[in-house]
């Protein structure tokens, strides 16, 4: 539904955006996610058309709507837009706001539509009221309406739930996946919320210095990261040292890990190995013992930071009822089912 | 990549056009310098250069402290007749200076009415303090109009932050409110110095010279016009730094403007309320209801003359220019505006600058640089013409009410530019964005979001315009066709022949026709405030 070839794009001399290619398939929810400044707002303006790109294609539907030749204006390309100021017209009811986009149609199709979506967006009885009288969640909701009333081929979302706070934003945007999957409508949205992320896409790019540096399903960007940025911006996790030890192996301090490692890399190169917080697991029998640096009440669970031999520091995910206090050591167990191991030098 | 580029060309020619006057005016150094110059310096220059000086110094302290007192009063406190005097403070911008000038020379002269009641000696007004009374009087509700809001605009956070710091009422103005209001004052303050300086008619009538007033002695006292456009190069060099300060003011204004909590009044009662009406009341009372009282005392007796053919004449001249420059201002402001909005480009940044530059001209320069710059093009087309073998049309632009008007609109169109700017920049962004992403090609998003959202900015420019073109005097003066008069010239006119009570029905009708556009602010402030603030509400300030 969505496909971009090689995007690059630039702000006032500045390059912003490199050689981005992506595909979205109809249905899916996208996500782009990154660092602030990475340029993922600009990828997505300059989808809906707000921002020209400087070479690279667009095409939305199997249609081009960017590319060397001709630029598409946005209110030509059946783009649904959700921003994250929410940006309803003040000056216009609930109903209005979400008839915008569908004036051209006639007034019975059009308030038909206009009910529909109200419903759709759980706010039936809110069409009169005005968008300063709704709550920040509500906003969003009739954005969201506003956005999907021309039926768009297309829905960018940027930063929508960014306003909310932080248990409005969990529910509403588990509502608006709700919501897209049952209108089987293709979206695309920018977050730098991983847990949001991960809840609402399909698809996960990572961004950094305007690259995509990965596309791929949210599961595979945390346990197959494609290199070390994505690894360490993506989910917890920390690195431990240790050398080839062989085409399919790593000799580290906690023990030798088999698996399939990046290409290029010899036995008896150093390499990085990354350790998530689930793969060490606190076992009070184990034998191997790690100092307890620093803990985190996280309700149902503990993360705790440990020191291993060497000073070398991994985050741990216990049940919370195991209370260990600061300094005490403890018995751990790695379980590790794939490794993710990248050369220590460079990359 | 074309099409804005064409539109960009065609705004920067409006541009030009607008400022046509002052390039003009400022090209006149070009032609040399002639052998009056000499005599200017040696005898009147630097007496016109202090007296200048002197008033604007004066009216900008007069301005400063009655108009951000009475805002702060209005916006903080609650006391007797406060919902009547928040309008009412706006009331003597329904009169222009010269106006009142001639009005309380009327009522301070030793038969008037004040010095029959009081018996006591008062001071002779035809004077550079009795300008300086005047200009104050009629310029101070640019200051409480820019403060007014300004204060109300201001959280209410930092004000109880304050006062839990245990600062006192007195305390919390200076040390708080006041730096917040300070760039809306200091934006306030610089238009104050601007209609200053270009104000005519006040110091003309009391016959204080000024730079202002020298531009027409020098233009049809020695026939110079040339050196005329050279000493209106002088003032406009004070106006462009007064420009620049204004614009500075306004750059920094926006920091208000992100709180969504307003601070609510505190009640003043008793004695001490009655005090704070009683000194409100006082501006109003000099700048508004004693001269619109004697201008009735002198205009009864020829109340039965007023439906004459001509003070109709006048009346509907004037309201005929006022109109159209107030379409033609606002027209071209939005123009303006929303080509910005479209393309934020630094090229169409600087055409509005371009084109908003006529307010720091003050009417006589402006009248020298319209018969400079419409004069030649009017030879130009009658060249043509004659080229062709067609009839000469004749002065179609210099000679007509074309150059009034055009006058009026270089001059006023700063006010819906800088209206519209700042009504403009509360809108987020993304409005337009959502408005293009569903389907609205500019002009639609125009017509359905941004037009009924800048209502209050329109009105409020609209009305500025209509009424600072109803006041105008000097421009009009000059450059009305000659068998045309407007109120403004004829009240000016029979006063300086000393004929006060003739002119009091031209100037009862300026008075009249100027409350109108108040009534009216003060309604579309009150109504459409519950939408501006839901506007500036909603829209978040974006972060990405």
């Amino acid at each position: 539904m969505l496909d971009i070839e090689r995007l690059s794009l630039s702000l006032e001399q500045q390059p912003v955006l490199s050689g981005i290619t992506l595909h979205l398939a109809r249905g899916d929810i996208g996500c782009l996610i990154g660092p602030s400044g990475c340029g993922k707002t600009t990828l997505l303006r300059a989808i809906a058309g707000f921002v020209p790109p400087a070479s690279g294609q667009i095409h939305i539907g199997g249609r081009p709507v960017s590319d060397s030749a001709r630029q598409v204006p946005p209110e030509k390309r059946r783009v649904g837009m959700v921003f994250q100021d929410i940006a309803l017209f003040p000056h216009l009811d609930v109903a209005a706001n979400i008839a915008f986009g569908i004036s051209h149609w006639t007034a019975t199709e059009r308030q038909q539509r206009v009910s529909d979506l109200l419903k759709l967006v759980g706010l039936p009885d809110m069409g009169t009221r005005f968008p300063a009288q709704l709550s920040g969640g509500q906003q969003q909701r009739v954005a969201i309406a506003r956005a999907l009333a021309p039926k768009p081929q297309l829905l960018l979302l940027d930063e929508p739930f960014s306003a909310l706070d932080a248990e409005l934003r969990e529910q509403v945007s588990r509502d608006v996946r709700h919501i897209l999957k049952q209108e089987g409508i293709t979206a695309l949205f920018v977050t730098h919320d991983q847990n949001e992320a991960f809840t609402t896409a399909d698809m996960l790019g990572v961004m950094t210095d305007g690259q995509l540096v990965q596309w791929d399903t949210p599961y595979r960007t945390y346990h197959r990261p494609a290199n070390r940025f994505v690894a360490d911006f993506i989910g917890r996790g920390s690195f431990i040292p240790g050398t080839v030890s062989g085409a399919f192996s790593v000799q580290t301090c906690l023990g030798e890990f088999q698996g399939s490692l990046p290409a290029g890399l010899q036995p008896g190169d150093r390499a990085d190995v990354l350790i998530r917080p689930d793969d060490i697991i606190h076992d009070d029998d184990s034998p191997r013992t790690a100092r307890v640096v620093d803990r985190a009440f996280r309700g149902a669970h503990m993360l705790y930071t440990l020191e291993l031999e060497d000073g070398i520091r991994v985050p741990c995910l216990a049940p919370s009822h195991h209370a260990h206090a600061v300094d005490s050591r403890i018995g751990i167990r790695l379980e590790l089912e794939h490794i993710v191991a990248f050369s220590r030098d460079g990359e | 990549m074309t099409k804005p580029r064409v539109r960009s060309l065609a705004i920067w020619l409006l541009a030009v056009v607008m400022a046509s006057p002052v390039l003009v005016v400022a090209a006149s150094w070009l032609a040399g310098v002639s052998g009056n110059w000499q005599h200017l310096l040696d005898t009147v220059l630097p007496v016109y250069l202090a007296n200048s000086v002197v008033l604007a110094l004066g009216t900008g302290t007069g301005t400063l402290l009655v108009g951000t007192a009475s805002a702060w009063a209005v916006a903080r406190f609650s006391f007797p007749g406060h919902g009547t005097l928040s309008w009412a403070l706006l009331l003597p911008m329904a009169c222009p200076a010269y106006l009142l000038a001639y009005t309380w020379t009327g009522l301070l002269a030793p038969e008037g009415l004040l010095q029959q009641a009081l018996a006591l000696p008062l001071p002779d007004i035809r004077s550079l303090p009795g300008a300086i009374a005047m200009l104050t009087l009629v310029l101070y509700p640019y200051i409480y109009l820019m403060a007014r809001s300004a204060f109300i605009q201001q959280s209410a956070v930092a004000l109880d932050v304050a006062r839990s710091l245990g600062a006192g009422p007195w305390r919390r103005f200076f040390r708080v409110a006041l730096p917040l209001a300070r760039p809306a004052i200091i934006a306030g303050l610089a238009l104050v110095l601007m209609e200053t300086l270009a104000d005519y008619g006040t110091v003309q009538y009391f016959g204080v010279p000024t730079l202002s007033t020298g531009i027409y002695r020098t233009w049809f006292g020695l026939g110079d016009i040339n050196a005329a456009a050279q000493m209106a190069s002088a003032l406009l060099l004070a106006m462009v730094l007064l420009l620049w300060v204004e614009r500075f003011a306004r750059q920094r204004r926006a920091i208000t403007d992100s709180f969504a909590q307003r601070a609510s009044r505190s009640v003043i009662s008793g004695w001490r309320g009655w005090a704070v009406t009683a000194a409100l009341c006082l501006p109003v009372l000099f700048g508004f209801l004693l001269p619109a009282l004697q201008l009735l005392a002198w205009s009864a007796p020829q109340l039965d003359s007023a439906l004459d053919s001509r003070f109709l004449g006048l009346l509907g001249n004037s309201l005929l220019i006022a109109t159209l420059t107030t379409a033609c201002a606002v027209g071209i402001g939005l123009l303006l505006i929303y080509a910005r909005r479209l393309v934020p480009d630094t090229l169409r940044r600087h055409a509005t600058r371009l084109a908003s530059f006529g307010y720091a001209v003050p009417g006589t320069v402006l009248a020298v640089g319209v018969v400079l710059a419409l004069g030649s093009t009017d030879q130009v087309i009658n060249d043509v013409a004659q080229r062709l073998g067609l009839p000469a049309p004749g002065l179609v632009f210099s000679g007509t009410l074309f150059a009034v008007v055009f006058a009026c609109t270089v001059r006023f169109l700063t006010i819906p530019v800088q209206g519209l700017e700042a009504g403009m920049a509360r809108l987020s962004i993304n409005l337009d964005h959502a408005g293009r992403s569903l389907g609205h090609p500019p002009l639609a998003l125009f017509r359905r979001v941004h037009l009924p959202l800048l209502k209050v900015p329109l009105a409020t420019s609209a009305l500025l315009v209509f009424v600072d073109t109803l006041k105008e005097l000097p421009a009009t003066l000059v450059l009305r066709p000659f068998d045309t008069n407007t109120l403004a010239v004829r009240a000016f006119e029979l006063a300086s022949d000393e004929r006060l009570a003739d002119a009091a029905l031209p100037a009862l009708a300026i008075l009249l026709a100027g409350l109108f556009p108040v009534i009216l602010l003060t309604r579309a402030t009150l109504q459409a405030s519950e939408v501006s603030s839901a506007a500036t509400d909603a829209s978040v300030p974006s972060h990405a």
